[in-house]
């Protein structure tokens, strides 16, 4: 699903230079669910932008789903992004001047998607994420545990094969988080691939591999099955 | 069809965006409004005095040509006879000649005086600049041969010495000469004392004794026909020419050639004045580029989130430049109402003219959205350049 090899990033920063990555190599599977940890600084923000086809390498190469990244133009980075990849911030990152179901459309909208097409599209997601009767409102008329499920159904739209969530839970008070995390392991097990950047070791222990960051380099890189089995049977049956 | 879609999009986030701030974009309009605006009206107001200048000439008459003499040329002259005789040899290019004389008089009936502007001419007048009557003749060729002492007045002179009651067989004292009263002009202007109902006309003849003038410096004359007026223009200065022994001393003019002159005049005054409103909306243009720019950095967290879930470099390009045009665009619109609508105020409050020039407000119009385009493309470009990662990071 997603391939990095030898992922190097060097920010320049005045005189000095910063590895942010250093050469990382990291396999992710289909249908996995992953968290990335570290402290602040770590490289992991960098490494989801790489994962997310936000950022450039400056050396290494990577593949999405079997394309190669590294070697993509911009446009078709946009497209990658808009097709396989959906993306959940830290700080929902909705536009504020759009209504919750504008904002789900979004994606669809760059897809060149119909009107009618995408309405039905961005209902069901809103739907799923239990905000049909809100669908109308602006993000500031929401909690921020709202705005979140928003912000999912936005990356969900589009049916993306991964899921990519920075500090999904950061913001949130512990009851908005939790269910936050729920959609994520009810994604998850729907069958797409979840990754979840986060430095929250609680958080990071509800995945099934728990992938380590230091100093821009990958330090442990654990199973963490455990009392996940269950699910784990239940998507073996699924596929 | 994805495009179509994609761009319907575009107007409809633009539409959003523009509507969602509607003071600033009000004030952004300003320029461009005023711009369109200014350039509508002064064109306008351009075409209106042309119009009226136009109106004033082809009413003296399309086919007039006038004939004037400077009195101090040589001693030899053109006198009326010598120009009738051309007219008689040259009937294929002009019709008609007459003499004026023109003078001041003091006006006088009752206790009433005042000073009056005079004319004095013969019957062909009448034709060749087509004079208006309301009551009475004009003079006649008899009138002429007998030196008599009648006159044709104007509307000022009948309210003010007859109280607009007919005068015709009353009599009028013109610098202590009594003149009978012949006829009365039709109102050419306001019947004010300045205007060119004030005036009185008698006939050439009486004139030339009256007021002591043996010479006539102004003929007016017929041209046959309007096409060959210019070539009459020409026969006749090379007659004068021959006649005089010199071709400065006398001006030979045509009404038509006036015409041109005045409209090339005007033309030119037109140009500058909406040259000189372009700048204002050029300057509109770069209030424009300045808010697209301003809302380009307030709004780079919003670039870096519509990149992130897929829009392209073109899509972002696309959303401002449709925005700064719509924005224009809108203004121009505004621009073209109220140019257009304060036309009938200009013709109100300033009595003049107003022509609207339809080209103007398709160019005006047009000349904005080039704006909107045109300073809309280097904050559209910043916007579209922006990398995801660091548009997503800023606050």
């Amino acid at each position: 699903m997603i391939r990095l090899e030898g992922i190097t990033k060097i920010y320049q920063m005045g005189d000095s230079e910063v590895r942010a990555l250093d050469g990382v190599d990291l396999h992710i599977k289909p249908h996995e669910f992953v968290a990335i940890i570290g402290p602040s600084g770590s490289g992991k923000s960098t490494l989801m932008n790489m994962i997310g086809c936000l950022d450039v390498p400056t050396s290494g190469r990577y593949w999405i789903d079997g394309v190669e990244g590294s070697s993509m133009s911009d446009n078709e980075l946009a497209d990658l992004r808009n097709q396989k990849l959906g993306f959940i911030f830290q700080q929902y990152n909705l536009l504020p001047k759009l209504s919750a179901i504008e904002n789900v459309e979004l994606p669809l909208i760059y897809r060149g998607m119909g009107v009618h097409e995408r309405t039905k599209l961005a209902k069901r997601a809103l739907e799923r994420v239990g905000l049909s009767d809100k669908m109308h409102h602006k993000p500031t008329e929401l909690s921020g545990g709202q705005q979140q499920r928003v912000s999912i159904a936005r990356a969900l739209s589009s049916s993306p094969q991964i899921i990519l969530a920075d500090e999904p839970t950061g913001a949130l008070d512990s009851k908005s988080g939790i269910e936050i995390m729920q959609m994520l392991h009810d994604l998850h097990e729907e069958g797409n691939t979840v990754i979840i950047i986060t430095h929250d070791l609680n958080i990071a222990k509800q995945a099934e591999r728990i992938v380590t960051i230091k100093d821009g380099k990958i330090v442990d890189d654990i199973n963490n099955k455990g009392d996940k089995e269950v699910s784990l049977d239940e998507r073996n049956e699924i596929k | 069809m994805k495009f179509m879609t994609k761009l319907i999009q575009s107007v409809k986030m633009a539409m959003k965006s523009i509507l969602g701030n509607k003071g600033r974009s009000g004030l952004t309009m300003l320029g461009i409004v005023i711009g369109v605006g200014s350039v509508i009206l002064l064109t306008g107001i351009g075409g209106g005095t042309s119009k009226a200048i136009t109106d004033q000439l082809s009413a003296m008459g399309t086919r007039l040509i006038t004939v004037s003499m400077n009195r101090r040329a040589s001693t030899r002259t053109v006198d009326f006879d010598d120009l009738r005789e051309y007219v008689q040899d040259n009937q294929e290019l002009v019709s008609r000649v007459t003499p004026y004389i023109t003078g001041n008089a003091q006006a006088k009936s009752g206790n009433t005086n005042f000073y009056t502007s005079l004319d004095a001419t013969d019957p062909e007048y009448e034709i060749i600049k087509n004079v208006k009557l309301t009551q009475g003749r004009f003079i006649s060729q008899n009138d002429c041969d007998n030196r008599s002492y009648v006159a044709i007045i104007g509307t000022y002179i009948q309210n003010e010495l007859f109280g607009g009651m007919n005068p015709i067989g009353e009599v009028i004292k013109l610098n202590g000469k009594q003149f009978k009263i012949i006829g009365v002009y039709d109102e050419v202007g306001d019947s004010s004392e300045a205007s060119q109902d004030n005036k009185v006309t008698i006939p050439y003849t009486t004139a030339m004794r009256f007021l002591k003038n043996k010479t006539i410096s102004t003929y007016y004359m017929e041209a046959a026909s309007e096409e060959t007026i210019e070539s009459t223009v020409m026969a006749l200065k090379t007659y004068m020419t021959r006649k005089l022994g010199s071709d400065y001393g006398f001006n030979v003019s045509s009404v038509s050639e006036m015409l041109d002159t005045m409209n090339e005049v005007t033309g030119a005054m037109t140009s500058m004045l909406a040259g000189i409103a372009a700048i204002s909306l050029v300057v509109g243009g770069i209030g424009v580029m300045n808010i697209m720019t301003v809302s380009v950095s307030e709004r780079t967290r919003e670039i870096g989130v519509r990149k992130a879930i897929g829009a392209r470099t073109t899509d972002i390009l696309l959303q401002f430049l449709i925005e700064s045009m719509i924005l224009s665009a809108m203004g121009g619109i505004i621009g073209v109402i109220i140019g257009l609508g304060l036309g009938p105020v200009v013709e109100k409050v300033a009595g003049m003219e107003y022509v609207v020039q339809s080209n103007m407000v398709v160019l005006s119009f047009c000349f904005s959205l080039a704006i909107g385009i045109f300073f809309g493309i280097a904050p559209a470009k910043k916007a579209a350049g922006l990398h995801p990662i660091d548009a997503l990071r800023s606050e």
